[in-house]
C-alpha cells in the first residue's frame, strides 16, 4: 500500500542565466523545426525490441496468481501441483499465510515455467485457500458511519483545512450563488504496451529489461527489494508503449520476475496482461466536490467553499488542487480521502490537474451564465496576474481567433432538429521543468559521434531529442550522430514524470556537446592557425568564424586525434530550461439529443512549452494529450461491481476507449518561447480538454453535466430532468 | 487467446466442401471470412474439430445482379458490396449504408455477408438489413438446394436453418422496385464495436405517393434480428406522414427486446429503436425526395 508517487511540481519560472558557453544557439538548424523521430521506421517495421520482444536463451515465461477477492485473508498456499505441472521450473508464494489482501488482483503467488502456456496452466493449479472478507466497494459505503472498518487508520483520512481571506463576506458580496456537486471518475493508464520485464542472473548481477519511465529508479527499486548493491542492477528499456505516471519502479511484477528467474536459474519474461492492468499497476483517483460559490453582479469571483473526497483506492490519496486557475479571494476547501478495496492510484498524466480544472471550469461557466457573461470575458475578469506561467490572458484571444470564438451562441442551441451544437472553453497550467540529468560524449577518430545519457524514450520522442540537440551543436547532420539511451549503465537521468524529461535532457546534452566541441577545437585551433574560440562547426565543417575557408571537415578535424578519442561527460546546468506553462483549449461538440451520443468536432489548442526542440513531437504530444482528454471526456470509466467490489470492464471492449472517429479535427497551437528555455509538454495538453468538452455540451443541450464520463446516458437523463421541470 | 486444436481443409470445389461437411457433420464449420468464427475459437467459445475452407471457391465470390434479385455468393466480402457499381443507386440504399458501417475496413475486406448471416450474432448488422429487404437464403442439402426465406433462417441466437452438415451458398436479395429506398441506422460505442441498437428500413411508394411496402427490423434488440411486424402494418397503404413515422417507431420500440449492458440500459436501447426506427424512414424518404 504505497502512496502514489507525487511527482514535484516546480513553480517558479528561470529564465536564462547561465553559462553563456552553453547558451542555445540564437539560430537553429534544426531546434523548433519538424524533424522526424529517428526511430519511426524501426518502430512501424518491428525492428524495434521493446522489453515484450526480448528473447533470452533459455527463457522462461512467469504468469503471477492474484486474488480475485477486493479484500480476504489468505489462509493457504499450496504450490505442490503447480511445481508438478509440465514445464515448470519456479513456483513461490508471494504471500505468508494470514496475510491479508487488499484489493482484487493483488500478487499472490507466481509460477515460472517453459512456454507461456505451460504457466497459465501451472498458475492455475496454485491452490490459494481464501477466507474472503467483506469489501468496500464504493466511496459512498466507505464513508457511511456503519461501513466496516477495513483500514487500520479509518476508512477516511481527513485533510487540515484550507482558508483563505473571509468567506461569510465573501457570500454577502455574491450576487448569485452556485451550489452543485461535481465528480470526475477512476481512469486507468491503459498503456499501449502493459508493465512487465524480463529478467536474467549471472551470478549475483541482474539484469532486466524493463518497461520503465525510470531506468536509474528501476535500477534502485530492484537493489532495495533484493537486498542487493545497485552496481549489481543493469536495467535497460530501449523502447516502450507509454507509461502515464504508472511505471516508475520494478513493482511486484518486477521482483517476483526476478525471484523466479533466481529461483530457476534462467531468465524470465513476465508481462502483465490488459486484465492485470486495470487491477493492479494503477489509476487516477476519482475526485467528487460539493461546492458554494458566489459571484458579484459585475462578475467578480467572491467566495468558494468545498468540501472535496475522492478515492485512489487501497490506501493510496486522492489529492487534487481546487479551485483551479481562477482566483477566489475568499475560499474554504476540506478535502478527505477516502479508501476502498480496489487497486491503488499512481502519478497519471499531470496528476490531480484533469479532475480540478473539470470542476472548477464547469463551475466557472455556471457563474458566467449567471452572470450573463460570455465564458471567456468572465474567465478574463477573474485570471490571475499574468506571469511567464500564466499566459491565459494573451491565450484566450489567441484561441478564440483559432477557433471563431465569437461565432459561439448562448447556452442552448436554439436550431430545429435532434442535433445541437456547442462551443466551451478551459484553461490548464503545469509545472515541467529540468533536474539534474548527465551525458555522455564521445568523438571518436573517424568521425562518429556517440551520445549516452541514461534517460528513456517513454514514447515522446526523447532519443530524437537528443539527436537534435547533439547534431545541433556539432554542425552535423542528425543521422551522424549514435544516440545512446535507455540503459542504467549510461549516466543518471531521472524518471520520465512531470514533464520534466526534455527540460533535464536536453540541457545536459547541449552542455556536453558543447565540451566535446571544444575539446576538438582546441585539438584542431593550432593546425588552422585560429584560436578555438574564433573556431565554429556548421555543415559538418569546423571553421574560423568570419573564414569559412579557413577549416577542415569534420571528418578531418577528428582524424588529428590520432588514437585517442574525445570522451567528455556533462550536466544539466541552469539557464537552458524553465517550468511552468500555461495553455488554453476550446472545444465543439455536436450533442444528439435523441441518442444522448455526444462528439467533439473540432478542438483548439494553445499551449506554451518554452523553447521547442522538436516542432513535429510536440504537436504530437498535443494531439495525444488532447486524444487523452477526449477518452476521459467521454469514455473511459474503471466499473466496480456494487456487491462483489471486482471490476467489471478489465478489458478494452468494455473499459472503452475512442476509436478513429471519435478524434477530432484538432489544432495545435504551440506558443515558441526560446527565452525561457527547454520547458515540458508531456501532460499539460492533457489536463484541459474534459473541462471544454464538458461546457461545450452545455452550450449545446442547455443541460449541465457534472459527472464524467458523459455518457450518453447521463445526457439523456440530464434533458428528460430540464423536460420535466428541473432546475439543471 | 488460443484456439483448442483442429483439422483444416481446403476446398477445390463446392462438391468437395460440402462432401466435407457431410463426412464430418457437427464437428465441422465454414471458414469463410472468419470475422466471427475465428474470434470465437480464440477464446474458445467455439470448438469446431475441422474447418473447411471455401475461400478458393472463387464462384463463390460472385456478385450477380439478375433481373429479380442481387445474388451474393457465399465467399463475397463486405467490401465487395461497399464498391459494387450499382451500390449508389437510390434502390439499393439500404445496402449502401450497412456496407460502411459493419465492424472496420479491415474486417469488411474479409468478412462476408452470407458469414454474417450464417453466424447469426443478435448484434450482427447483415441480419436486420435481410429481414426489412426481405432476403432469402441459398442452402445445400442432402436433399440438394433450398431457399429459405429470411424469417425462417434465423432461428434464434447463433442457429440458422443451416443444419449439420449443410452449406449456405448464397443470399438472394429482391430486385427492389422503383420508388425504393433504404436506410441502415446504427449506434456504436466506437467504430468495430456491435451495434448498441440498430434500425434497418426500406420502404416502396405507389405511383400516389402511398407506401406500397415497408421492410422495418432491429438489431441488437432480442435473441436475434426481429422484424417490427407492427410498424410495417402501420406503414403500409398510408401516406408518410409525421404521425405514421411515429406510430412505426413506438411499434419498434416496443417490440424491442434489448439485454442491458455497459452498452446502455433496457430502457436506453428500447428508446433508440425507435428514434433510430424514425431516423431510417426520414432518411429513406428524403432519398425518394419526399420530407416526412
Amino acid at each position: 500500500m504505497a502512496e502514489a508517487r507525487q511527482v514535484p511540481e516546480v513553480a517558479a519560472p528561470a529564465v536564462a542565466q547561465g553559462n553563456a558557453a552553453y547558451a542555445w544557439p540564437t539560430h537553429p538548424t534544426y531546434m523548433g523545426t519538424d524533424v522526424q523521430r529517428i526511430d519511426g521506421p524501426d518502430k512501424v517495421t518491428g525492428r524495434a525490441k521493446y522489453s515484450y520482444d526480448i528473447q533470452r536463451p533459455n527463457m522462461l515465461y512467469g504468469r503471477i496468481v492474484r486474488s480475485p477477492h477486493p479484500r480476504a485473508r489468505v489462509v493457504a498456499i499450496d504450490l505442490t501441483m503447480a511445481r508438478q505441472a509440465p514445464g515448470v521450473k519456479a513456483a513461490l508464494a508471494v504471500v505468508e499465510p494470514n496475510a491479508i489482501l487488499m484489493f482484487q488482483g493483488e500478487e499472490v503467488a507466481a509460477v515460472a515455467a517453459a512456454t507461456e502456456e505451460q504457466a497459465r496452466d501451472a498458475a492455475r493449479l496454485v491452490k490459494v485457500q481464501y477466507e474472503v472478507l467483506p469489501p468496500l466497494t464504493s466511496v459512498e459505503q466507505a464513508m457511511s458511519p456503519d461501513a466496516p472498518k477495513v483500514f487500520p487508520d479509518g476508512n477516511v483520512r481527513e485533510g487540515a483545512a484550507e482558508e483563505t481571506g473571509d468567506l461569510a463576506a465573501g457570500f454577502k458580496a455574491a450576487a448569485h450563488v452556485v451550489e452543485q456537486t461535481y465528480n470526475t471518475q477512476v481512469q486507468t493508464h491503459v498503456s499501449l504496451e502493459t508493465h512487465g520485464c524480463v529478467c536474467e542472473w549471472d551470478g549475483d548481477k541482474l539484469t532486466a529489461w524493463v518497461s520503465t519511465q525510470a531506468v536509474h529508479g528501476t535500477r534502485e527499486g530492484f537493489a532495495q527489494a533484493l537486498k542487493i548493491p545497485q552496481a549489481n542492477v543493469r536495467v535497460i528499456t530501449q523502447y516502450m508503449g507509454g507509461g502515464f505516471g504508472s511505471k516508475f519502479a520494478p513493482d511486484a511484477q518486477g521482483i517476483i520476475c526476478a525471484n523466479l528467474a533466481k529461483q530457476a536459474g534462467a531468465p524470465v519474461h513476465l508481462m502483465l496482461d490488459r486484465k492485470e492492468e486495470h487491477l493492479a499497476t494503477g489509476n487516477r483517483p476519482s475526485a467528487y466536490a460539493k461546492i458554494r460559490a458566489g459571484v458579484s453582479a459585475d462578475g467578480m469571483l467572491t467566495a468558494f467553499d468545498a468540501q472535496t473526497w475522492g478515492t485512489g483506492g487501497a490506501g493510496v490519496g486522492a489529492g487534487f488542487p481546487l479551485p483551479y486557475i481562477y482566483q477566489f479571494p475568499n475560499r474554504r476547501r476540506q478535502h478527505k480521502d477516502v479508501y476502498i478495496n480496489a487497486g491503488g492510484a499512481r502519478a497519471m498524466r499531470a496528476p490531480g490537474h484533469p479532475q480540478g480544472c473539470f470542476i472548477t471550469e464547469v463551475l466557472m461557466d455556471e457563474l458566467a451564465d449567471l452572470v450573463k457573461l460570455d465564458p471567456v470575458d468572465f474567465r478574463m475578469k477573474n485570471l490571475p496576474p499574468d506571469a511567464p506561467d500564466a499566459r491565459w490572458r494573451a491565450y484566450f484571444p489567441i484561441a478564440a481567433k483559432l477557433f471563431g470564438w465569437d461565432k459561439r451562441h448562448p447556452t442552448g442551441d436554439a436550431t430545429p432538429g435532434p442535433i445541437k451544437h456547442g462551443f466551451g472553453c478551459s484553461a490548464n497550467r503545469w509545472g515541467g521543468g529540468g533536474r539534474g540529468s548527465h551525458a555522455h560524449c564521445e568523438i571518436l577518430p573517424d568521425g562518429g559521434v556517440i551520445m549516452r545519457c541514461g534517460t528513456q524514450d517513454i514514447g515522446t520522442g526523447t532519443r530524437t531529442l537528443v539527436s537534435i540537440v547533439t547534431a545541433e551543436t556539432l554542425g552535423l547532420p542528425i543521422d551522424a550522430v549514435n544516440t545512446e539511451i535507455g540503459d542504467s549503465l549510461y549516466p543518471f537521468s531521472g524518471g520520465s514524470g512531470g514533464s520534466t524529461t526534455a527540460a533535464s535532457v536536453t540541457p545536459a546534452i547541449r552542455v556536453t556537446a558543447v565540451k566535446a566541441l571544444d575539446a576538438l577545437k582546441a585539438k584542431v585551433a593550432p593546425k588552422l592557425g585560429v584560436p578555438p574560440a574564433d573556431l565554429v562547426a556548421s555543415d559538418g565543417r569546423l571553421h574560423a568564424r568570419n573564414d569559412r575557408a579557413k577549416g577542415m571537415t569534420w571528418k578531418e578535424a577528428c582524424r588529428t586525434l590520432g588514437a585517442e578519442p574525445i570522451a567528455v561527460d556533462g550536466e544539466w546546468q541552469p539557464g537552458l530550461s524553465a517550468s511552468g506553462t500555461s495553455g488554453v483549449q476550446m472545444a465543439e461538440v455536436e450533442v444528439d439529443t435523441e441518442t444522448g451520443v455526444s462528439k467533439v468536432t473540432r478542438l483548439v489548442c494553445v499551449q506554451d512549452c518554452g523553447l521547442i526542440v522538436d516542432k513535429l513531437t510536440a504537436e504530437s504530444q498535443v494531439i495525444g494529450g488532447v486524444l487523452f482528454g477526449v477518452n476521459y471526456a467521454l469514455f473511459e470509466d474503471r466499473i466496480l461491481d456494487r456487491n462483489t467490489g471486482q471490476m467489471v470492464n478489465p478489458n478494452m471492449e468494455w473499459y472503452l476507449i475512442g476509436g478513429p472517429s471519435d478524434v477530432p479535427e484538432i489544432t495545435a497551437h504551440l506558443v515558441d518561447q526560446p527565452e525561457r528555455g527547454v520547458i515540458g509538454l508531456g501532460e499539460p495538453p492533457a489536463v484541459a480538454t474534459a473541462a471544454a468538452i464538458a461546457n461545450a455540451i452545455a452550450n449545446a443541450t442547455g443541460v449541465r453535466l457534472r459527472s464524467l464520463p458523459m455518457t450518453p446516458d447521463k445526457v439523456l437523463a440530464a434533458l428528460e430532468q430540464q423536460r420535466a421541470g428541473g432546475t439543471r | 487467446m488460443i484456439p483448442a486444436a483442429f483439422d483444416y481443409i481446403r476446398a477445390h470445389s463446392p462438391d468437395e466442401a460440402f462432401s466435407h461437411l457431410q463426412q464430418h457433420g457437427g464437428d465441422a464449420r465454414v471458414l469463410a471470412g472468419g470475422q466471427s468464427l475465428i474470434p470465437a475459437m480464440r477464446f474458445r467459445l467455439a470448438r469446431p474439430a475441422v474447418l473447411v475452407d471455401i475461400n478458393g471457391l472463387a464462384d463463390l465470390g460472385r456478385l450477380e445482379l439478375g433481373r429479380t434479385a442481387l445474388a451474393i455468393g457465399a465467399i463475397a466480402r463486405d467490401s465487395a458490396i461497399e464498391r459494387a457499381p450499382w451500390i449508389g443507386e437510390t434502390r439499393w440504399s439500404l445496402l449502401h449504408d450497412v456496407s460502411r458501417v459493419v465492424a472496420d475496413p479491415v474486417v469488411r475486406q474479409m468478412g462476408t455477408v452470407v458469414g454474417s448471416l450464417c453466424h447469426n450474432d443478435p448484434s450482427g448488422d447483415w441480419t436486420a438489413v435481410a429481414l426489412a429487404a426481405r432476403a432469402a437464403v441459398v442452402v445445400r442439402g442432402r436433399q440438394g438446394t433450398r431457399t429459405v426465406p429470411i424469417d425462417d433462417f434465423l432461428v434464434d441466437s447463433f442457429t440458422t436453418a443451416v443444419g449439420e452438415g449443410e452449406m449456405a451458398l448464397a443470399v438472394h436479395f429482391p430486385v427492389p422496385g422503383d420508388r425504393t429506398a433504404g436506410s441502415y441506422q446504427k449506434v456504436e460505442r466506437k467504430v468495430g464495436d456491435f451495434a448498441t441498437a440498430a434500425a434497418a428500413v426500406q420502404v416502396t411508394l405507389d405511383g400516389k405517393g402511398a407506401i406500397k411496402e415497408a421492410g422495418i427490423a432491429l438489431s441488437a434488440a432480442g435473441p436475434c434480428a426481429v422484424r417490427v411486424t407492427e410498424a410495417e402494418q402501420a406503414l403500409v397503404g398510408q401516406k408518410p406522414t409525421a404521425d405514421v413515422i411515429r406510430a412505426a417507431a413506438d411499434a419498434a420500440s416496443k417490440r424491442s427486446e434489448p439485454q442491458a449492458d455497459l452498452r446502455g440500459s433496457v430502457e436506453y436501447k428500447k428508446n433508440l429503436a425507435g428514434v433510430l426506427v424514425a431516423r431510417g424512414l426520414r432518411q429513406a424518404l428524403a432519398r425518394l425526395g419526399v420530407q416526412a
